[in-house]
């Protein structure tokens, strides 16, 4: 009999959309609703193609080992390391970001996240510049000019315009799309420009010009160039006038915005445009940036809480510094000095590039991922958690920083433990080692 | 309801299933507060189409009035208005 499971929270993208129906027969997932394409094809293939576990490599081939082995081998290659990184962190629960923290120190390495890839120059924009944020209850229920700048939602987060910003009727945009003006910053005609009021389609690599040429129009300056970004000036005073006739506008940014050059330059002045829009023209002005992985946020807010900093943080000489671009993943895997590294919730396999797999590659790798992924041809510990969000319980961050419990759908396989509880116990054990002076 | 003037048709393999025509139909709106406030819809008979299995599914073609506004905020043209000129 199939039983239809409702309110799930969806484990893939930022939006965590919780209002999803999983449909469950004999412990099997069978069909969703109200989920996008991506969020079903996460549930629909959550018990397809699971790695075996857990695994340890012996004569370059990874064998089948029981989970007390692994565990004791884990623990071993982490003590054994004299700057272990650990990453990942995204696609996992805040419960098990918090254990990561604890086992860093206790390694004395660094721990970083996928953010490091993606929205660190947000997170360092905002630590310059201060982060007009809100909710996307608040962008439903008060938004009338939505802009999307270097994003496309309807691929990276396809509910997000109709669950929490464009479509919903909210308490004072009561007509839902009809009350909202959406404009579209990208150089692509992107499915989301296509569904967009105004498509400014600007030059690659030019949004600091563009964003800064906002900011001379609000300060009074003259435009002194004809074109700026692609865009005639004229085009542009059109367009910030069009902007000032809105009462709360908020500003969604992608990977377009954060890894263009300028990097986090581009959000600093991003920041800068919202703060005066709302000094010069009164208008109520926010950001978000648009998080990829469904608990990105909450693996820079848990790695904030409990160590101070939100990425890249270094526990090398027994207290927390951090150092974006000293201690972040990628500087450290290509000078070489990671000796062993554990990945958890990140295919760093298809995210990094050739010169930091090919360190990768020679070191020792605990991997803790439920799939068959390209990293196992490399691992040397291999361990196949419970899915969280799917198969066990935990705490995610939406990408507007509000904390969602995940719920179990379905119970694991055997041998899966959460994530949690596989780190707790590499941890007890590096202690213990750790004790005997190892 | 194949003797209705508007019919609509889906095309699945190019749906993203976003839920823009879902929350964006009045019809749906309107019988369905849940799905007025932007959320999958809860009362199944009461409302044209729904998101399942990641694609979208039409429910009740009975109730569209064949205003298309779904049409309008589907970007790739996953649902369309048909127009059954013999009625």
């Amino acid at each position: 009999m199939i039983e239809e499971k409702e309110n799930i929270v969806c484990p893939f993208c930022g939006c965590l959309c919780d209002d999803g129906v999983v449909k469950v027969e004999d412990n099997k997932i069978v069909g969703t609703r109200n989920l996008c394409r991506i969020g079903h094809k996460k549930f629909e293939s959550a018990q397809h193609g699971r790695a075996e576990s857990p695994r340890i490599r012996k004569n370059g081939e990874l064998v089948p080992v029981t989970l007390e082995e692994a565990f004791d081998k884990a623990a071993e290659i982490l003590v054994n390391a004299e700057r272990p990184l650990f990453y990942g962190w995204s696609a996992t629960c805040a419960e098990a970001t918090q254990v990561g923290c604890e086992l860093t120190e206790a390694c004395r390495g660094i721990i970083d996240c996928t953010a490091t890839i993606c929205h660190a120059p947000s997170i360092e924009a905002i630590q310059d510049q201060g982060a007009p944020l809100s909710t996307l209850g608040e962008v439903m229920n008060r938004a009338d000019l939505i802009l999307y700048w270097g994003c496309n939602p309807m691929h990276a987060h396809p509910r997000h315009m109709s669950r929490y910003s464009v479509y919903p009727r909210g308490f004072f945009r009561k007509r839902g799309r009809k009350s909202r003006t959406i404009m579209v910053f990208d150089p692509r005609r992107t499915d989301t420009a296509k569904l967009a009021d105004l498509h400014v389609q600007i030059s690659p690599a030019s949004d600091h010009m563009l964003v800064h040429t906002f900011r001379e129009i609000l300060n009074s300056y003259d435009v002194t160039h004809e074109t700026v970004a692609g865009i005639p000036a004229d085009a542009i005073r059109e367009t910030m006038e069009a902007m000032a006739q809105h009462q709360w506008c908020i500003l969604f940014f992608g990977m377009g915005l954060t890894q263009q050059m300028g990097k986090d330059r581009n959000i600093d002045v991003a920041i800068q445009l919202m703060h005066e829009l709302n000094k010069y023209i009164g208008i109520r002005t926010t950001l978000m940036p648009m998080r990829g992985h469904f608990n990105v946020a909450g693996a820079n807010i848990t790695i904030c809480s409990e160590t101070g900093y939100p990425f890249a943080v270094d526990f090398s000489r027994g207290y927390p510094r951090y150092l974006p671009g000293e201690t972040s993943a990628m500087d450290v895997l290509y000078r070489g000095e990671v000796d062993a590294m554990l990945n958890i919730g990140a295919n760093p396999g298809t995210s990094f590039s050739n010169r930091a797999l090919s360190h990768m590659a020679k070191i020792p790798l605990i991997n803790i991922e439920p799939h068959n992924q390209q990293l196992l041809q490399i691992s040397d510990v291999v361990f196949s958690p419970a899915m969280v969000g799917i198969e066990c319980e935990g705490t995610a961050y939406r990408m507007d920083n509000v904390p969602i419990k995940l719920r179990k759908v379905v119970e694991p396989p055997e041998n899966r433990l959460p994530d949690v509880v596989i780190l707790t116990e590499i941890l007890k054990r590096v202690k213990e080692l750790k004790g005997k002076g190892a | 309801m194949d003797n209705k003037l508007y019919n609509l048709v889906t095309k699945e393999e190019k749906c993203y299933g976003c839920g823009n025509c879902v929350v964006a139909c009045p019809v749906n709106a309107y019988n369905d507060p849940a799905v007025a406030g932007g959320k999958g819809p809860e009362q199944l008979d009461k409302v044209i189409m729904c998101v399942e299995n990641g694609v979208i599914k039409i429910l009740n073609m009975g109730l569209c009035k064949g205003c298309g506004t779904c049409i309008e905020e589907c970007p790739d043209g996953a649902i369309g208005l048909e127009v059954n000129y013999t009625t």
